[in-house]
């Protein structure tokens, strides 16, 4: 299949998914009515319902998928592993830890609604630039031994958090579960802002990153070869990748697969150039996470399953289908 | 001291290092013990002393499992990462412990009084299926194995496993028979449990140890591997079965022991270099140690409540890898 084809497909994909996802819920909203909830000046309830709840939501979870498939095609490519993923420099443990401790001393009981959001990014970048400190200290830091060092560190620091929280009152414990386990249901139109503002400057820069990143696949001695200071530009697009990961981590907890999942099933339908994987990879993202929120949101009656473990069972399932039918699979 | 010389010295080391370990894990505990008790319950047990019955029926089986479990996750996370090359990899992520969580959660729902024998049997079961179903996409599809395929597939199949693990979680509302086992333990560990992993475990490392140098010419290169006249599919088969082997009944008992299975070998590497029967045989102990040192440690520490065993070795094991990255960047890098 052609790229462009492939690429026509996706985006059909993705538009009717996000036009059932707008659809279908407690309430059915049909087409029909959406231009009158948009443009109607006075609105009733389910007006309200569709502009203030539906719509963001839907938006939110496009946003967080394309961004979190992104960071994961950056991350993976940069660290030459394909089952990394932005998580793994800390950027998650450090952002849930913030957020913990921020509960235990009643933050997010303040007025200020970003005060949580905002320690919890903090709390994600501290984490991943003392990781990138210590591996630079030998003046290598090498993709291995970012690996290791986060690894090292964010497993630490999340058993850290785990301890502590076992010491924290069952009623702060129970909001610090809830705000961690990932739930797009809080989403509102500021959350849609700030995502969308910042997958728009990620794709922009790593768009533009696009041929850096196909050199930085490569050994360090190639790159440096081909004319690419490979620590100076590897830790640049990690910081901006681990951002991207706290960011999202921050406002609607975690969603630790589709940063795997989206770029490699991005691999196998593409060439795998990055001009391509970057576009291709967050429509990949966004449809994954659009559809795990729908199904987690409608299918199971009286609950509602987080859209994170609808998410690992569908994009999984059929990443394991495209890796069983794929004649070659390239690493 | 350059890695690789002298590793039979560092290993002598870490043996009597595990052997002090287990001596201390002997004597503290709630029930203040002696150390000449110690050495009794071994000659003269009698069954008066509450001492000897502490010693032999509580503590000396769990000071085994401990060390049994850390060093099977070590020695199967070796094997791990040699097959898919990765640093990655370890055992957890080779859909055994989702595998068993999966199963066990199924059981409890069907019948809600399990025992201890059947739930570890059908954990048994389902680690058994989530291997499996790895090893299935990795070899047995269209364009053969890879090393990176093995990889992904371990990690996508985890996923998905633990994904339903989850849905099915909420849907029946059982949180708290969970919770114990996604931090995995061994709180309440007897012999039964020894003879339930030490079989498994020995057979996995005499396995492991047979196919340890062909895994030295793998981790040079398939190519490489082949023209030294090494049956490459043989020992990624063989290796699989000691992984197997080595982490199934471990999962069981104890369910996910973090951490141990993923950087011990790292830090093994980093001591003796990239030898396998030489890291084989140093991660075996190591493992053992830091399973031990941490059961230990959340033993005494929080007496009445227990911190997770996968929790604690993470805590113990993460400052000394960092050191060991400061210390010698070099050892740690993969051999091209």
């Amino acid at each position: 299949m052609s790229f462009l084809r492939m690429n026509s497909l996706l985006v059909v994909v993705f538009v009717v998914v996000l036009a059932m996802s707008l659809c279908f819920g407690q309430h059915v909203f049909p087409p029909s009515q959406w231009i009158k909830a948009l443009i109607s000046p006075e609105k009733d309830v389910l007006d309200l319902i569709f502009t203030e709840f539906r719509l963001p939501r839907t938006l939110a979870a496009a946003l967080i998928g394309g961004s979190l498939a992104l960071a994961g095609t950056v991350t993976q490519s940069v660290l030459r592993n394909p089952i990394s993923e932005p998580g793994i420099l800390g950027a998650s443990s450090g952002c849930n830890s913030a957020i913990t401790l921020a509960m235990m001393f009643q933050f997010h009981q303040s007025a200020n609604l970003w005060l949580v959001p905002s320690l919890g990014v903090l709390g994600g970048m501290i984490l991943v630039l003392t990781v990138v400190t210590i591996a630079l200290k030998r003046g290598l830091a090498s993709a291995n031994s970012l690996v290791l060092v986060g690894i090292a560190i964010s497993s630490a620091v999340t058993a850290l958090t785990l301890i502590l929280s076992l010491s924290i009152d069952r009623t702060t414990y129970s909001h610090a579960v809830a705000w961690m386990a990932g739930s797009i249901g809080r989403a509102n139109w500021t959350y849609v802002a700030v995502l969308f503002g910042s997958a728009l400057f990620a794709f922009g820069s790593f768009f533009a990153q696009s041929h850096t990143l196909d050199i930085a696949q490569l050994q360090d001695e190639a790159s440096i070869g081909l004319g690419l200071r490979p620590i100076a530009s590897r830790l640049c697009m990690l910081l901006l990748a681990s951002f991207v990961e706290s960011l999202t981590t921050a406002l609607v907890g975690a969603f630790p697969f589709v940063g795997i999942v989206a770029p490699n099933i991005g691999r196998l339908l593409t060439s795998g150039v990055h001009s391509r994987l970057i576009v291709v990879s967050p429509l990949i993202g966004a449809i994954l996470v659009i559809t795990a929120d729908l199904i987690g949101r409608t299918m199971f009656g009286p609950y509602e399953v987080p859209a994170g473990m609808i998410m690992a069972v569908l994009g999984g399932g059929f990443f394991l289908r495209l890796l069983v039918k794929s004649p070659t699979y390239r690493s | 001291m350059a890695p690789g010389k002298h590793w039979s010295r560092v290993l002598l080391l870490f043996c009597f290092f595990h052997l002090a370990l287990t001596c201390v894990a002997l004597s503290v505990g709630p029930t203040a013990v002696e150390f000449n008790d110690c050495l009794t319950t071994f000659v003269r047990y009698s069954d008066d002393n509450v001492s000897h019955f502490a010693i032999w029926h509580l503590r000396l089986p769990r000071a085994l499992v401990a060390s049994l479990i850390g060093g099977s996750l070590a020695v199967s996370g070796v094997i791990m990462q040699g097959l898919t090359r990765n640093p990655l990899a370890g055992p957890t992520m080779m859909g055994l412990s989702p595998g068993a969580s999966l199963v066990m959660l199924i059981g409890l729902i069907g019948l809600p009084n399990l025992s201890m024998n059947t739930s570890i049997l059908l954990s048994f079961l389902g680690a058994f299926g989530g291997y499996l179903t790895v090893c299935f996409v990795a070899y047995a599809t269209p364009g053969g194995f890879t090393p990176t395929k093995l990889a992904l597939a371990g990690s996508v199949v985890s996923a998905v496993v633990t994904g339903f693990t989850h849905v099915t979680t909420v849907l029946f509302s059982l949180h708290d028979e969970m919770l114990y086992w996604t931090v995995g333990g061994i709180a309440n560990v007897s012999w039964v449990q020894v003879w339930q992993i030490l079989p498994f475990s020995l057979c996995g490392l005499v396995l492991a140890l047979l196919i340890s140098t062909g895994l030295t010419s793998l981790s040079i290169g398939k190519e490489a591997s082949i023209g030294i006249g090494n049956r490459v599919t043989q020992i990624r088969i063989l290796g699989s079965l000691a992984v197997l082997l080595l982490t199934s009944s471990v999962v069981a008992v104890a369910g996910p022991v973090a951490f141990v299975g993923l950087m011990i070998p790292h830090i093994a590497k980093g001591l003796v270099g990239a030898r396998y029967t030489q890291l084989i045989l140093l991660s075996m102990v190591l493992g053992a140690s830091l399973t031990l040192l941490s059961d230990m440690i959340s033993r005494i520490l929080t007496a009445g409540e227990e911190v997770p065993l996968g929790l604690m070795t993470t805590l113990v094991g993460a400052p000394f890898l960092v050191y060991l990255v400061l210390a010698r960047p070099i050892t740690l890098e993969a051999r091209p």
